[in-house]
């Protein structure tokens, strides 16, 4: 029972940070920006790898750094937002590989990074995540009637002289923390889903920003727990198991809501 | 006494394109101005001057005696419904409310007489029993009418409004204009349409765009050569009610206009 322990604090405190960051990636379009974060943060994990140093903090950096190069390059370049998440989520990806490549390492261990470990998440990536979560609620509900007005109408709330820029740098920033910490639990290759389809269903199901993120981080705790559920009765992949549950009632629900 | 705006030789536009050139044109302050125009003439490019959203190419913008950017917190600005992204949890009280956004720091709350003041204005609007609805619940008019509390909340002296009653029904559009004519005796309305009809009947005065020119009338006669002017076309003149110009049937540019 106390092996269950670590992963169920795991999924609590994963459960906030999906739950607020990914309310908030879907009210304000950041939804494939986080898959494209999350995918150029292999980049850091890579560096790490092949410097020999703890991970985190180099990922974290790496990250932060590729979310402000995608901001200068909307702003600078005619090229569509999409078009540049996209050329920046294969070269994160990319360059994480080369750097695997070159330290010629095992690089084993990488699994865990791409496809999550809850079981074997490290005390202080928990605490680093608690830190986050306590940050992402305090912005999130404290700003939660200027992130919804930016959210409706970017054009009006730049007008006002409201600093849309740098909330926007704020939010991007939080997400891309909130990416690279979540990515031990689920992996990077299945964490937008996790990201963003409690908030999906919060937005969906709600009438205001701060009932969207309690409910968001409710369902996103639901899915967790019964994703652990899953793996531990069928000895599967848990972030697998996690995805699975929130996809499969995602699909449902909105079938439901198109009758 | 200031004007509430004040265009200096200006040329502006998109990249290198310029959509107006070297343009001139005064507005004293109170009453309604009408921009009226076809489409891509430029009456949005004017309004993206005033609000500071993108910067003259040559010449200067002054608004209410200063540079359209500081003006910001004294301008109230009703955009196209279409903008709006609508499927997000929040009711027409979080829209009209956010109307306080940069009036009020960042994580505060609007005061007791902030909210009354939303109230009103939602009352006078007749949208006071949506409050709570979903903005995804709402249809195109209503939501327009909210935009126009918003604006209105901000107790601006200069308030721009782009096509604000594009979704409105008739009785919308009545009370967007009876409740404009009424806050303009003391403050200046600037609204823009390709809606010659509506334009003509409840603005105090009319500028045309076109051309990369703004030619000011200081009432709605509008002599009927500027309108072809601005439009490229014929205009005649229909009246049922009360008379107003529209554009004729004709073939421009190879296509019905």
């Amino acid at each position: 029972m106390s092996l269950l322990v670590v992963p169920l604090i795991a999924i609590f405190l994963a459960a906030i940070a999906s739950g607020v960051a990914g309310t908030l990636a879907v009210t304000h379009r950041m939804v494939s920006l986080g898959g494209g974060l999350a995918h150029a943060a292999y980049g850091g994990v890579g560096l790490a790898f092949l410097l020999g140093w703890t991970p985190l903090p180099v990922t974290v950096v790496f990250t932060l750094a590729i979310a402000m190069l995608i901001v200068w390059l909307s702003e600078h370049s005619p090229e569509r937002a999409d078009t540049l998440i996209g050329v920046v989520w294969a070269l994160g990806m990319a360059f994480g590989i080369l750097c695997v490549d070159l330290s010629r390492s095992y690089a084993g261990d990488l699994m865990s990074v791409l496809f999550g470990s809850l079981l074997a998440i490290p005390r202080q990536d928990l605490y680093a995540l608690g830190v986050l979560d306590a940050v992402l609620v305090f912005c999130a509900w404290r700003f939660r009637r200027e992130l919804l007005a930016m959210a409706v109408d970017p054009e009006f709330a730049e007008v006002t002289g409201f600093p849309v820029r740098a909330f926007r740098v704020g939010l991007l920033s939080l997400l891309s923390l909130a990416v690279v910490l979540l990515m031990r639990v689920v992996g990077l290759v299945l964490l937008v889903a996790f990201l963003s389809i409690p908030g999906a269903l919060a937005v969906r199901w709600t009438r205001s920003m701060g009932r969207a993120l309690w409910v968001a981080t409710g369902l996103a705790f639901v899915f967790g727990l019964a994703g652990l559920a899953l793996s531990w009765a069928f000895n599967l992949s848990t972030g697998a198991c996690v995805i699975a549950a929130a996809g499969t009632t995602y699909l449902a629900t909105s079938l439901r809501s198109r009758e | 006494m200031t004007q509430a705006f004040r265009f200096r030789d200006v040329s502006a536009g998109y990249r290198k394109r310029a959509v107006l050139r070297g343009v001139d044109l005064e507005l004293p302050r109170g009453g309604i101005l009408g921009l009226i125009g076809p489409n891509g003439a430029g009456k949005s490019t004017v309004l993206r001057l005033l609000l500071g959203l993108i910067l003259p190419q040559e010449g200067t913008v002054e608004v209410l005696g200063t540079s359209a950017r500081l003006a910001r917190p004294k301008l109230g600005y009703v955009p196209q419904t279409l903008t709006l992204d609508r499927d997000l949890p929040g009711t027409l009280r979080d829209l009209v409310l956010s109307g306080y956004l940069g009036l009020i720091p960042p994580g505060g709350t609007p005061s007791r007489e902030e909210t009354d003041r939303a109230t009103h204005w939602m009352d006078r609007l007749g949208i006071a029993d949506l409050a709570k609805r979903k903005l995804s619940e709402l249809s195109g008019g209503q939501l327009q009418l909210g935009l126009v509390a918003r604006a209105l909340v901000r107790e601006p002296d200069l308030l721009l409004l782009d096509e604000p009653t594009a979704n409105a029904d008739a009785r919308a559009e009545g009370a967007v204009f009876g409740l404009l004519e009424e806050v303009c005796r003391d403050r200046t309305g600037v609204v823009v349409s390709h809606d010659i009809g509506v334009l003509s009947s409840n603005v105090d005065s009319i500028a045309c765009v076109g051309a990369g020119r703004i030619v000011y009338h200081g009432s709605t006669e509008v002599p009927v050569d500027a309108l072809e002017e601005a439009y490229g076309c014929p205009v005649d003149l229909i009246a049922h009610g009360h008379p107003h110009r529209v554009l004729a049937d004709h073939h421009h540019h190879g296509g019905r206009e």
